[in-house]
């Protein structure tokens, strides 16, 4: 007997199913004597924990009725006509793109027109009077100014300058 | 009070509102300034007990940029600049920085054992810090940090 079965023979015990179905197990019950050795343990079981004052689960809906309603909740979904993607307007398109624009724009010209003694934000600037470069961080709120000939004068001793040391 | 009056009234007052509440405004014209001389290594702990490790803060500005891990004070000081008045700042035997304050300026002349190496014209703006700075031997840097303070 398959697992199939047992839980059918269950569902009888439990009176989970319809009328019809119940009449085709007894009948199979009747016939297969594996089915009513079965059916009486689970009987003596379920009796048992009766006994045991185990409270009784109504079921609302038979198992069958149970899955039909899943079934008709699937192929009401599926009748269902599919959303289609509303057309917008073309110059729509356009607004996110030019909004981003816009705002990149205005953010450059408030760093610029704001901080007129530096360059443009993060942008560097070699100066060609002597061997400095002039960096900005808006990030960290910094002017950097790396100065190549003052290696060895500003501290201490001689060093050569690699400019890879402002990375 | 005619309506041209109001006018100009209303006019001034939103001028004075702006200059007033103007990132940067400082209380009459001297110049607050922070000044630091700071080491840049990739060793440890100098062995100098005289020599401490920047601020979690200044660390973290630093190592945003430049790339040595440790950073180290040398000198911290903070300067009183009177408007048009200009000070000399010994930041160590060998640096010196002397600043020069205008009205919404400030100059800067960086000083290593005596020679003028450079001189930048920077904005007072509260917070921002001018960093003067170059190699050193055995891989090292060194950083003169300017802050002009509210």
């Amino acid at each position: 007997m398959n697992t199939e079965s047992k839980l059918r023979l269950q569902s009888y015990l439990d009176n989970e199913v319809s009328s019809a179905e119940a009449r085709e197990i007894a009948s199979w019950i009747a016939r297969d004597a594996e089915a009513k050795a079965l059916c009486d343990e689970l009987q003596g079981t379920k009796a048992l924990l009766i006994a045991e004052n185990e409270l009784p689960v109504a079921v609302p809906d038979s198992r069958e009725f149970y899955w039909s309603k899943i079934q008709q909740g699937i192929e009401r979904a599926e009748r269902e006509p599919s959303r289609e993607v509303v057309a917008r307007p073309w110059w729509s398109r356009l607004l996110a793109p030019v909004a981003g624009a816009a705002a990149l724009a205005l953010f450059v010209f408030t760093s610029v027109s704001t901080n007129p003694a530096r360059n443009v934000a993060g942008q560097t600037e070699q100066s060609l009077t002597d061997n400095s470069i002039t960096f900005y961080s808006p990030e960290h709120k910094m002017t950097v100014v790396w100065i190549a000939s003052a290696a060895n004068s500003a501290d201490s001793g001689s060093a050569d300058l690699d400019w890879d040391e402002f990375e | 009070m005619n309506l041209n009056n109001m006018k100009r009234t209303l006019a001034w007052l939103t001028i004075c509102i702006v200059a007033l509440s103007a990132p940067g405004a400082f209380a009459g014209d001297n110049l607050k300034l922070h000044a630091k001389l700071i080491w840049g290594c990739d060793d440890d702990m100098p062995t100098d007990p005289g020599i401490k490790p920047v601020s979690p803060e200044v660390a973290t500005q630093l190592k945003g940029i430049f790339k040595w891990k440790h950073y180290y004070v040398v000198t911290n000081m903070t300067a009183k600049i009177p408007d048009k008045g200009a000070q000399k700042l010994v930041l160590s035997k060998k640096c010196t920085v002397e600043v020069k304050n205008d009205a919404h300026t400030y100059k800067a002349k960086l000083f290593g054992e005596g020679k003028l190496l450079k001189e930048v014209d920077q904005k007072k703006v509260a917070g921002e810090n001018l960093v003067l700075a170059g190699g050193d031997k055995n891989a090292t840097a060194w950083f003169v940090i300017l802050t002009p303070q509210e």
